[in-house]
């Protein structure tokens, strides 16, 4: 009976072909493993060694690092090897021996079982094309049909070994990456050029159409394509980089291009249009597959115009403060800065209607967000963050809402007349005025929000009432790869942080107990498991669970250093209740 | 006989002789089928099934073979009661057990003692269900008929761990099938009794059906690996109504990335390993995107896990304390599941490769030397 996928009900598919060259890994990214990769073959590779068997419980763990774990695992047993004086349960040198050797013998099988053919070429021949060192293959061979060798040979081959295994494996692997994690300068100038690179082909693209030939056109389009697939590829993990190079790209285009300084805000918004028409075609082409990098530069434009607005007042209000009643002009720059920004959002407010897929995907309360906050930082005086303003609340489709930012962005219109008639005096009743409008304003919204929010949630209550049930169906999602959590919008997933949230306090804890070392797992059964693990405060019963506390889930993120969570509340625990408490966490078998 | 098999399904004479001994008996039989890998005991243990089905309306199958179960996913050893008769014998179809149990791994070399209470777990289930006594000096009067179907494997450990079975069990026949190479096949005779003779076993040896050109009985090849993976996305298949267009693999794949989860805080759950002990620091590490068993843990520790299905847990969100997990269980049965089984099961990786929505567990700088 011949294994057919119609078997099972699916249909005869051509077989994956494995040119795609991907393998299943059990981590999660480059991080992890150079995380790992640095810790192996530091002075405590404690925490390197709890990771690797984790790998193994993911049954995906390559044989290279497998054997490696095993060296550095028998060498912190051996004497010889480690610094402090730790007498529990050491080994005899036979045993010792027998580890070494055993682990040898692993590393030998497995790595040339796999690349010769038994009848072509001996393990001796195999083992040389590789480059094992010889005296690996021959304790091999001592150790499986002689005797077993003695301790100072298999110690001096552990050494070998792993330096083998640095130039044969992790060396290679870790040149392999991209970008091998050197820090984010890297990354920042491989974006920048891939940017670049798309802005020269699209407009080549754009130039080949108009002259009609055929041949120039293939070629841009493709590598066009295969830009594109790079570039987001990367934003899974660098998103803030791609996002925070386009804005300085576009800043730039903004800022270089000779603005007048005494352009008002119509010729202002057409220039805007005809200096960044080049990064129209990228961004439409970017935010149609990847709809949040859209996202997060409205956000970051948000960002900067408010932080810039902060700043202007602050400065105005200690001006104020030493002396009152002084009209103020505002500086030329600025004004211009601010000009900018505005009508860069407004520009990608634009682009934002123009998208629809993005549009149409971006939850409501997503929208919400944004426009709360440009209606907040506009402030009633900045007319293109109003405008903005409205577009965004003509995108939610909703017209309750437009009525009210359309009624709204007429008083913040007549305030504006209002305050360039008296030259921007800003009076302390002025201010008021402008206060109160705009919590009024924020009271408005939050109303709006309510009544979109009660529409929502007859059909929230349909579903699970009564008793509050463990398991739910996810109340929003948005499709990611496995292994991946959701983004807000599209379909790119993040990395989520698998780090155990007891683990910041351990480590605090970890630092003040220096001679801690590994205690050798001596029965898999046994009940005296790594009791560094126990150093926490909250009990735990080793085999089965790890039970969360409810406040943990609470998330205490302003962790304070050298506390402990006891009884749900965060306590400074002198030296001697940590101990106390040690020796009275035991494993419940 | 009625129902005829599939036309590729060869039953030799033998086989039909074998079956209708095993379904004259008086009483409801229970079966054991035993023999060498790949020598046929699946298809015979799917013609028994239909031959007792048209005597009694129910029979019960239990499936020692993790490896190759024939109504549930790999890795799981179940007990299903089965009242419709199978048509085609070349097609395995996926039921809901009665009872099961998730091993978490495809083979009992690693834990052949657990495997082993396992199976006897699942032979008092049964005992305790299916056979009454109607008084009490009468022995037990058996119900529903009883078929057990068992791994391949009948050397060394699992040559005991058979014989374990065979002594815990003790079925009314056992059926031995019997491949020409001598050497892999189980020894004659009663094997399992030192030697003493049990009177109400009855010990049929047939041959396995296929023959090669010089008519030596042969082994059935088979891409283990593959048909495992194919069972599991056959289950998670299930994830989606019978009638939404989803007949690839691909299709299937893309499907489950876009498939809403179930959510479940991590306090309310408790995650063990089958196999390995895990550092308590590194459980997320170890359980984001594997599959899991979903079990029910009872208060009383001796009472074993019953599992109710698989899970993927396709993502952990370690700041709002949640894991999210899609499963083919019903909503209704999940309340209960309170404990989740690591096991050996690994993802299919085509499951993982969705055009535009790669795992990042499926890596692409890895160095061609593993």
């Amino acid at each position: 009976m011949e294994p057919s996928s119609s078997l099972l009900g699916f249909e005869e598919e051509a077989k994956v072909s494995s040119s795609s060259a991907r393998r299943l890994v059990p981590w999660l990214n480059w991080h992890e493993w150079l995380f790992v990769k640095h810790a192996l073959f530091s002075d405590s590779p404690h925490s390197a060694l709890k990771r690797i068997s984790a790998w193994r419980s993911r049954a995906s763990l390559p044989v290279l690092i497998e054997v490696t774990a095993s060296i550095i695992e028998i060498q912190l047993k051996d004497p010889c090897f480690r610094q402090d004086e730790s007498n529990d349960a050491s080994l005899s040198e036979e045993m010792l021996a027998m580890l070494y050797c055993m682990a040898i013998m692993r590393l030998v099988n497995g790595v040339i079982e796999k690349t010769r053919k038994k009848e072509v070429a001996s393990i001796a021949v195999a083992a040389d094309a590789i480059g094992i060192p010889r005296m690996l293959i021959d304790i091999r061979h001592e150790g499986s049909h002689r005797e077993l060798p003695s301790l100072k040979i298999v110690r001096s081959a552990s050494i070998k070994a792993l330096d083998w295994l640095k130039s044969y494996y992790w060396e290679p692997q870790s040149k392999a990456i991209p970008f091998q994690g050197e820090g984010l300068g890297e990354v920042k100038k491989e974006i920048k050029s891939k940017i670049r690179e798309l802005a020269i082909c699209l407009k080549v693209n754009g130039s080949a159409q108009s002259s009609s030939s055929l041949l120039k056109g293939k070629r841009p389009k493709k590598q066009i394509s295969k830009i594109l697939k790079y570039v987001l590829r990367l934003y899974s993990s660098f998103s803030s980089e791609i996002v925070s190079v386009l804005l300085e790209y576009l800043l730039k285009a903004l800022s270089s291009s000779e603005l007048e300084g005494n352009a008002d805000d119509a010729s202002n918004g057409l220039t805007t249009q005809n200096v960044l028409a080049d990064w129209k075609l990228i961004l439409l082409k970017l935010c149609n597959k990847e709809p949040e990098i859209l996202l997060n530069l409205l956000k970051e434009v948000l960002d900067m115009i408010e932080t810039r607005e902060n700043m202007k007042y602050a400065e105005v209000f200690f001006f104020l403060v030493d002396n009152p009643n002084i009209g103020i002009s505002h500086s030329r720059p600025e004004i211009q800065q601010r000009d900018y920004l505005s009508s860069l959002f407004a520009w990608l407010v634009g682009i934002l209607s123009k998208v629809p897929s993005a549009a149409a995907n971006m939850p409501k309360r997503v929208l919400h967000e944004l426009l709360r906050k440009c209606l907040l930082i506009s402030r009633l005086c900045n007319k293109q963050l109003v405008d903005s303003a409205l577009q965004l609340a003509e995108l939610m489709n909703d017209s309750y809402l437009k009525e009210k930012v359309r009624k709204f962005s007429l008083i913040s219109l007549s305030n504006l007349d209002s305050a360039d008639d008296q030259s921007s005096l800003l009076t302390s009743k002025n201010i008021l005025k402008f206060e109160e409008s705009i919590l009024e304003a924020t009271k408005k919204l939050e109303l709006v929000k309510q009544q979109i929010m009660k529409n929502k949630k007859p059909t929230a209550m349909d579903c699970d009432t009564k008793k509050s049930q463990t398991w739910t169906l996810a109340k929003s999602w948005n499709p990611c790869p496995i292994g991946m959590l959701p983004r807000t919008v599209g379909s790119s997933g993040y990395l989520p942080v698998l780090n155990v949230i007891d683990d910041e306090k351990q480590n605090q804890l970890l630092e003040s107990k220096e001679n801690w070392k590994l205690i050798p797992h001596g029965n898999k059964r046994d009940a005296t498991l790594d009791l560094p693990q126990l150093d926490n405060s909250t009990v735990k019963k080793m085999r089965k669970t790890k039970e969360f506390s409810e406040s943990n889930n609470e998330l205490p993120m302003q962790v304070v250093k050298g506390c402990l969570l006891v009884g749900g509340v965060l306590k400074k625990l002198t030296e001697e209740e940590l101990l106390a408490i040690e020796s009275s966490v035991r494993i419940l078998v | 006989m009625g129902s005829s098999p599939s036309p590729e399904i060869y039953i030799p004479e033998q086989w039909l002789e074998a079956g209708e001994s095993i379904a004259e008996s008086s009483t409801p039989p229970i079966a054991l089928i035993c023999g060498a890998k790949n020598c046929g005991k699946t298809t015979f243990s799917r013609y028994l099934l239909n031959i007792l089905l048209h005597k009694y309306s129910k029979v019960a199958y239990l499936d020692t073979d993790v490896g190759q179960p024939e109504f549930t996913p790999p890795a799981f050893l179940s007990l299903t009661i089965l009242h419709k008769v199978t048509p085609d014998l070349t097609v395995p179809c996926l039921k809901t057990p009665e009872r099961c149990l998730f091993f978490g791994d495809v083979s009992c070399k690693r834990d052949p003692s657990t495997y082993l209470s396992y199976v006897c777990a699942m032979y008092d289930y049964y005992r305790n269900e299916y056979c009454i006594s109607d008084k009490g000096d009468y022995p037990h009067k058996i119900e529903l008929p009883l078929i057990v179907n068992t791994p391949g494997w009948v050397k060394g450990v699992g040559y005991d761990v058979l014989v374990d079975m065979l002594k815990y069990i003790c079925p009314t026949h056992v059926v031995k099938i019997n491949i020409s190479s001598e050497n892999k096949n189980l020894p004659a005779g009663e094997f399992w009794l030192d030697g003493e003779h049990d009177e109400t076993i009855n010990l049929i040896e047939i041959n396995s059906a296929r023959q090669d050109l010089l008519n030596r009985l042969v082994l059935v090849k088979k891409d283990a690996r593959l048909l495992r993976d194919l069972r599991i996305m056959a289950y998670f298949r299930q994830c989606f109504s019978s009638d939404s267009n989803i007949s690839t693999i691909k299709e299937l794949a893309h499907a489950l990335a876009y498939h809403c989860p179930y959510e479940v805080p991590i306090a309310s759950i408790k995650i063990q390993h089958l196999h390995c002990e895990v550092p308590s620091s590194e459980i997320f590490y170890s359980l984001n995107a594997t599959i899991v068993g979903l079990a029910v843990d009872s208060d009383v520790p001796e009472n074993l896990p019953w599992c109710l299905g698989l899970g993927i847990v396709r993502g952990i969100d370690t700041v709002k304390g949640v894991l999210y997990v899609i499963t083919p269980v019903p909503h209704s049965s999940l309340e209960k599941v309170n404990l989740l089984l690591q096991g050996y099961i690994q993802i299919p990786t085509c499951l993982l490769q969705v055009q535009g929505c790669i795992s990042p567990y499926m890596s692409a700088n890895t160095l061609t030397t593993k």
